[in-house]
């Protein structure tokens, strides 16, 4: 197997908080090892406070590990990992710029030159239907449209690989899985290796190559699950395909242990 | 998505058939409504402004010479009188023309400074922690306290006045400007580092849009704090100006003239904050809501 992109060697991240004036310190990563190949599709499933977008903020360079190492490509990330690209749960497009200007804003700080930057941008927004949109303010998009253009922005810039923080977690049902079919849709075939972070087990297991449970308390890797659904996979109707109940019930059943005890009864009486 | 092609053929076509022609005459119609109602809307704010100002203008003439001694509060046609007076020697308009240009000059110089001090104080780790004490304490002393010392620093003429102006208003900038750039969203500065944005790209395509709005707002409020800044160093000393003007007039107990000048005055603030409103709306365009 050729060398992984991403690497944990036994990465803890320690975050120390203030409250009061009382100086406090936390566990958010414990003795983190995993690998993450080329071209992998794979989501970070686990509760709230288990590590998920730490480990994604490590691999992005936005923090630095406590204790251990992390690398890309066998470079250790010990500063801002210029280059990946990184969706995030919150809008990060730029207000004052139009659709268009947005997706071309990663071309404009790499110094592409203004018609090429144009042409490449306006090429990717007809690719999920934007078209007719590009003289719009972020504020006149819709949700779904805006992570949309969020998600062609990342991706105008051409990066090998892609961290995403709950990228849909914001949109109403029916848009998530239009997201999540566009996303394999653009992610096929284009040896893009792509990290993602997910409250959602269903669209874990619809999009990813292996789903990582993450436990808390303090938040560690719990266990990791490979994905054999055949691809291309129907996002619409995932939950038919064979195989997927049970490889449902065996995730839940490692993020179920993890919930604490008052959601655990409340998961239990249903 | 498949949901829909299952759904039976019965309800589907029972569906009857838009028309986009109706649709958009419909859109045009609204349009059209939406338009009238606003423009009569318009209207009728500015009329009742109107009357608003000559039910003000009524009473008071009405109530000099029987509850306000003219003397001491004079009366809407003695302005009038007043104003016609000293519009057709031109000596107002002189004097009005030397302030509008101390208040201008301090506007911009006030507004170039607090701008650019800002941007150093922000592309400099810590200096804000630093200096943030000491500002606070001279943002906290009345600005006009400080009017005396400008005019033994700097003369009676006109560049006390622009200082003194100036340096009300780059407080106003300033501080706004360093409230805006603290206030730009992490993750928008996140993700321009990771595309690869440098220190001079976060400043100028993250930090500054992002701190427009607090900057548009420190503009519009220092509209009239150039104007206060000028007129205060006319009063305390001056051999010209709308505040020399005033403070003279005031003194020969010329209270007609006094008010003609005020006024005067008032109109001038109105026509700077037009000029800065129209500003505004060009530059914030895509702001929700505005």
């Amino acid at each position: 197997m050729s060398a992984p992109v991403i690497s944990f060697d036994d990465v803890y991240k320690v975050f120390i908080s203030e409250d009061g004036g009382e100086l406090s310190g936390n566990v958010a990563l414990s003795a983190a090892s995993f690998n993450i190949q080329h071209g992998e599709f794979v989501s970070l499933v686990g509760p709230s406070g288990c590590g998920k977008s730490t480990a994604l903020n490590l691999i992005a360079g936005l923090l630095t590990p406590t204790e251990g190492t992390t690398s890309h490509d066998g470079r250790t990330i010990d500063d801002l990992n210029v280059g990946v690209g990184y969706v995030t749960q919150g809008d990060t497009l730029l207000p004052w710029r139009t659709l268009l200007d947005n997706v071309a804003y990663g071309l404009e700080l790499a110094g592409v030159g203004k018609s090429e930057r144009r042409e490449r941008a306006h090429s990717f927004i007809r690719r999920v239907g934007l078209q007719g949109f590009e003289r719009h303010y972020p504020h006149q998009l819709s949700g779904g449209m805006r992570k949309r253009a969020a998600l062609v922005r990342t991706l105008v810039s051409d990066p090998d690989l892609i961290l995403m923080d709950e990228p849909f977690g914001a949109l109403d049902a029916q848009s998530r899985l239009v997201l999540q079919h566009d996303l394999l849709k653009l992610w096929r075939g284009s040896g893009k290796t792509i990290v993602f972070v997910t409250h959602d087990l269903v669209e874990g297991i619809a999009l990813s190559d292996r789903v990582m449970v993450f436990g808390r308390s303090p938040g560690r890797v719990k266990s990791i699950h490979p994905v054999d659904l055949p691809r291309p996979r129907d996002v619409f109707h995932i939950h038919e395909a064979p195989g997927f109940d049970a490889l449902y019930e065996r995730i839940w059943g490692d993020v179920r242990e993890e919930l604490s005890l008052g959601e655990w009864e409340e998961t239990a009486d249903e | 998505m498949s949901e829909a092609t299952k759904t039976p053929d019965r309800t589907r076509t029972s569906v009857p058939p838009r028309d986009p022609a109706v649709e958009e005459q419909l859109i045009e119609r609204e349009l059209v409504r939406e338009h009238r109602t606003n423009v009569q809307e318009r209207i009728r704010v500015n009329l009742l402004r109107l009357g608003l100002l000559a039910a003000f203008l009524l009473l008071w003439e009405t109530l000099s010479g029987w509850v306000l001694d003219p003397f001491f509060f004079s009366s809407p046609l003695a302005i009038i009188a007043a104003l016609d007076r000293h519009l057709l020697n031109g000596d107002l308009l002189w004097h009005l023309q030397i302030t509008v240009y101390e208040a201008v000059a301090g506007y911009g110089i006030g507004v170039v400074v607090g701008v650019v001090s800002a941007v150093v104080v922000a592309s400099m780790k810590r200096v804000y922690a630093v200096v943030e004490p000491f500002v606070l304490a001279v943002y906290g002393i009345p600005r006009i306290a400080l009017a005396p010392l400008f005019i033994i620093w700097f003369g009676i003429g006109l560049t006390s006045k622009i200082l003194i102006a100036a340096f009300m208003v780059f407080f106003i900038v300033f501080m706004n400007t360093v409230a805006g750039f603290q206030s730009t969203p992490k993750g928008l500065l996140a993700v321009s580092r990771l595309m690869g944005a440098g220190r001079r790209d976060l400043l100028f395509k993250v930090m500054l849009p992002s701190a427009t709005p607090y900057i548009m707002t420190a503009l519009r409020i220092a509209v009239p704090t150039s104007v206060i800044g000028a007129v205060v160093g006319e009063f305390i000393s001056s051999t010209r100006g709308i505040g020399f003007f005033i403070s003279r007039a005031s003194f020969q107990l010329d209270i007609a003239s006094a008010f003609a000048a005020i006024f005067t005055l008032m109109i001038v603030i109105l026509l700077m904050n037009g000029t800065v409103n129209l500003a505004d709306k060009r530059l914030m365009r895509w702001r929700e809501g505005v």
